[in-house]
């Protein structure tokens, strides 16, 4: 399936319409509008060009490379979301994300029988997918674990106090840090075919992929999203533990103020 | 065994909160670290339990000092009980629970009887399980927190004073309970602001204005 240039004019008109509708009655969204649909279209055609040449050249250090910073970027945006202190966090939500991002792609290498799994038509868009259901999740799990143990420090050290390790203290933290940051993902297994149908399976049945592929690579998907973010959660607190416990189990809290 | 502070100091920033403090204790007796300050009772606390560091002296157990490293070992022989124990837990039931699903208090359980029994001792009624630690009064947590500490059987108590002064009966009851367990061969250190607790105690160090311990 090969879009047109006809194609891509009939797209713009489409936009058009829109704003023409907001310019038309006055809405007050309409700037706002505007410049998300300016700031969407270049950031579309920089992401196409991007992906032009990564698919052109089909190099494994350059998708590595690619990888590397897509994960930097995760994490920053990670650490914004929840609201943690940059320079106290950033090296170990990178250290969470590559971990599950590495582990999960060689796993769905393994389910989706591939052999060459840094060939970039799969390693490109499985890299994408994992990152984008891994931050949300892991910027939630985050949030709450910190802002938890900031407000139970009482139980943290009554816990210690009588004879807890440090896993231990902070396991209720840890628990609850994860059922926030799976509550949304509980509702959206539930309605799987109706949320994510429009996205991920419409693409993949629009490229000609087979039904029942599709929708086998969509569970395949969401399975690896939860294993990744559970597994990034999890990696991104035990290194983080390392530079934000002294060894007095005082926690310095980076969450920012 | 013996717990013992020598020369212990301790301040925050500028504040000297104790100074050449120097104290035993040994199993089967009560020692009450007496001083108003509830910063430096519970300060005193902190550093024996090991969250803390001493500005001065040290902390040992039978000989062994307590260190940043060590101090996870030493806490498995310790139970605490803080001025108040305002959890995030559905029932005082649940809290219980919390301390023998830990790793060091493995070897230990206490039934539901037994835990009533000593709330009984301490004048708690047994309504009280089924309730959150929010939903009781400051010192009804407090006296929750002596019970389930002490039926962990470990070879030292350290009690903080209680957030609220109780009233005098209460506050016998409490003595009483402390007493008794030091009598079955436990170490109890408390910190208390109150004389009549303190003259109960085999031993008391009070910290005068200048915050140094001095053994009366």
């Amino acid at each position: 399936m090969t879009i047109s240039t006809l194609g891509i004019a009939i797209a713009l008109v489409m936009l058009a319409l829109p704003l023409l509708v907001l310019y038309r009655f006055r809405a007050d969204i309409l700037m706002p509008m505007l410049r998300s649909v300016i700031r969407m279209l270049v950031q579309l055609v920089l992401v196409a060009m991007y992906l032009f040449f990564l698919f052109e050249w089909d190099n494994i250090y350059v998708n590595l490379a690619w990888m590397l910073i897509m994960t930097a970027v995760a994490a920053v945006t990670t650490v914004g979301r929840s609201r943690l202190l940059r320079r106290k966090m950033l090296l170990s939500v990178s250290t969470g994300l590559l971990v599950a991002l590495v582990v999960t792609t060689l796993l769905l290498m393994v389910a989706f029988g591939i052999k060459n799994p840094l060939a970039t038509r799969f390693f490109i868009p499985t890299v994408a997918l994992l990152l984008a259901g891994m931050a949300e999740m892991n910027a939630t799990a985050l949030n709450t674990f910190f802002q938890t143990a900031a407000d139970n420090q009482q139980q943290y050290y009554y816990l210690l106090g009588n004879g807890a390790s440090r896993l231990e203290a902070v396991t209720p933290f840890i628990g609850k840090a994860l059922s926030s940051a799976f509550a949304p993902l509980a509702t959206r297994l539930a309605l799987l075919a109706v949320m994510t149908f429009p996205f991920f399976l419409s693409g993949q049945l629009l490229a000609g992929v087979d039904a029942l592929e599709a929708m086998k690579t969509l569970f395949l998907f969401v399975c690896a999203t939860f294993f990744a973010s559970t597994l990034a959660t999890l990696t991104t607190l035990l290194v983080a533990s390392h530079n934000v416990f002294d060894a007095y189990n005082h926690m310095d809290n980076p969450l920012a103020n | 065994m013996t717990l013992e502070m020598k020369n212990g100091g301790f301040k925050i920033g500028e504040d000297l909160l104790f100074n050449r403090l120097n104290f035993f204790v040994r199993q089967g007796e009560t020692v009450c670290v007496q001083s108003y300050s509830a910063q430096a009772c519970s300060s005193l606390l902190r550093c024996l339990l090991g969250f803390e560091a001493l500005t001065e002296g040290f902390i040992s157990i039978d000989g062994s000092v307590l260190t940043a490293a060590s101090a996870a070992t030493f806490r498995r022989m310790m139970s605490y009980v803080p001025r108040q124990l305002n959890l995030p837990y559905a029932t005082m039931g649940q809290a219980a629970e919390a301390l023998l699903d830990l790793k060091a208090n493995a070897n230990q359980s206490f039934s539901t009887d037994q835990l009533l029994s000593a709330w009984q001792l301490l004048g708690l009624p047994q309504v009280l399980l089924d309730k959150a630690p929010a939903e009781l009064t400051p010192t009804q947590q407090y006296r929750a927190a002596l019970a389930m500490a002490t039926l962990l059987h470990k070879d030292i108590v350290l009690a903080d004073a209680p957030a609220t002064r109780p009233d005098s009966a209460v506050a016998q009851l409490i003595d009483q309970y402390l007493h008794a367990l030091a009598k079955s061969g436990v170490a109890v250190v408390a910190v208390s602001a109150d004389d009549v607790f303190a003259h109960s105690c085999n031993r008391i160090v009070r910290l005068d204005d200048a915050s140094t311990g001095i053994e009366v």
